[in-house]
């Protein structure tokens, strides 16, 4: 980012600290193809837009950290770096979880296993809930224990887009499984 | 949800939000509190007898010199850890080496004065604890203000920060020159308490993002 383009993005800030929503929405939209192109050459590229906006999200609340003498690019990276490394390490974390399903394992009705569990009507509602990639994903996967080359083959996304679309799903599965529980005690 | 509809309902936020003052106005306004609360605490449990003889001679005024520059360098990093994009390196570099300078000259006095003696000193330990009780907490609540993405290292030097200041008070109060009694019930328990605040600083600092 140069000082030219600093500058701009600091008077917008600034405005839109000040209550200017419209110029918060071009500060917004311009941070975030910087970060965009931050993001591109330090992580998966699959990834890149979810980070994006979750550092749109924390650049929104720490915006009173930001003081207008100073230049935004430090600032706005510095939060950039943080989410990235975080987001990093949760996913990381998700992918080692994972166990590769053994050639040849038989399925025997997984539908009947969950039943006896109080868990199966909730997953089914939060599953019909998730947009619908992300559900075919994770069903194709999880249900009927395809592996990730035959749901790509079979849904006609790219193997990377198939595990990007099971992540994002298992985390908001996981985020409303969890606001359930919570809700329930 | 896509990136352009997540930025218009960040937009919708239009309440103004009001900047947190510079690192600088929070520090002194700190530094006042706190010293204030230590010196409040000094004067109730009273000054040592002999101070006024003691207090220009070398192994005592360095000493204070290095616990003040502890607490004031140490509040200064926590503050500086709180805004993100701020070059906190330098300043946290200085603060360990004047850790390590108080070290030292406690080490000096101990090895040319040739006094190994080290008297038990539970009361100093506990009234560091209790002096620091106060100014920590409001200094947690300051960091709390800010954006924290380091929680642990933010928690060490504010805890450091109140702890050390508490230590320069009770260097007031205490009676016992003794290095090793200094370092045994001084300066250590400072220094456990600046690790503990790295755990208190994981759970309370931590940026709800």
């Amino acid at each position: 980012m140069d000082s030219t383009q600093d500058q701009a993005l600091s008077q917008l800030l600034t405005q839109g600290i000040s209550g200017d929503s419209a110029a918060y929405t071009d500060f917004l939209k311009q941070i975030s193809v910087v970060l965009r192109r931050f993001l591109s050459s330090r992580m998966p590229l699959d990834l890149v837009e979810d980070v994006v906006q979750d550092t749109l999200v924390a650049i929104h609340k720490a915006r009173h950290t930001y003081r207008s003498e100073n230049p935004v690019g430090p600032w706005a990276y510095t939060i950039c770096r943080h989410r990235m490394i975080d987001f990093m390490r949760k996913y990381r974390r998700i992918q080692n979880r994972e166990t590769p399903i053994p050639e040849g394992f038989e399925f025997k009705a997984p539908e009947e296993a969950l039943k006896t569990t109080d868990k199966l009507d909730s997953i089914l509602t939060a599953l019909k809930h998730l947009p619908e990639k992300q559900r075919t994903v994770i069903e194709m996967m999880k249900v009927q224990g395809m592996t990730v080359k035959e749901t790509s083959a079979k849904t006609g996304l790219s193997e990377s887009a198939v595990k990007v679309n099971a992540f994002r799903g298992y985390q908001t599965l996981r985020r409303t499984l969890q606001l359930e529980t919570d809700g329930n005690t | 949800m896509e990136t352009p509809d997540l930025i218009k309902q960040l937009s919708q936020d239009k309440k103004p939000v009001q900047p947190l003052a510079s690192i600088w106005m929070r520090f002194v306004q700190w530094s006042l509190i706190a010293l204030l609360c230590v010196g409040t605490a000094v004067l109730v449990m009273g000054v040592r007898a002999d101070l006024k003889a003691i207090l220009f001679t070398p192994a005592y005024f360095l000493q204070l010199i290095a616990t003040l520059a502890l607490a004031l360098l140490s509040s200064l990093s926590a503050f500086t850890l709180s805004i993100p994009g701020k070059k906190s390196v330098p300043l946290l570099l200085t603060t360990t080496l004047t850790l390590l300078g108080w070290l030292a000259i406690i080490g000096h006095f101990a090895y040319h004065g040739g006094d190994y003696a080290a008297p038990l000193g539970y009361v100093c330990t506990r009234d560091i604890l209790l002096m620091a009780l106060l100014p920590g907490a409001v200094l947690f609540w300051m960091i709390q203000q800010g954006a924290v993405l380091t929680a642990a290292i933010a928690g060490l030097f504010t805890i450091l920060s109140a702890a050390a200041l508490s230590a320069l008070g009770v260097q007031l109060i205490c009676a016992c020159n003794k290095p090793l009694h200094i370092l045994y019930w001084h300066f250590l328990p400072v220094l456990f308490f600046g690790l503990c605040g790295m755990l208190i600083g994981k759970v309370l600092l931590r940026w709800k993002n």
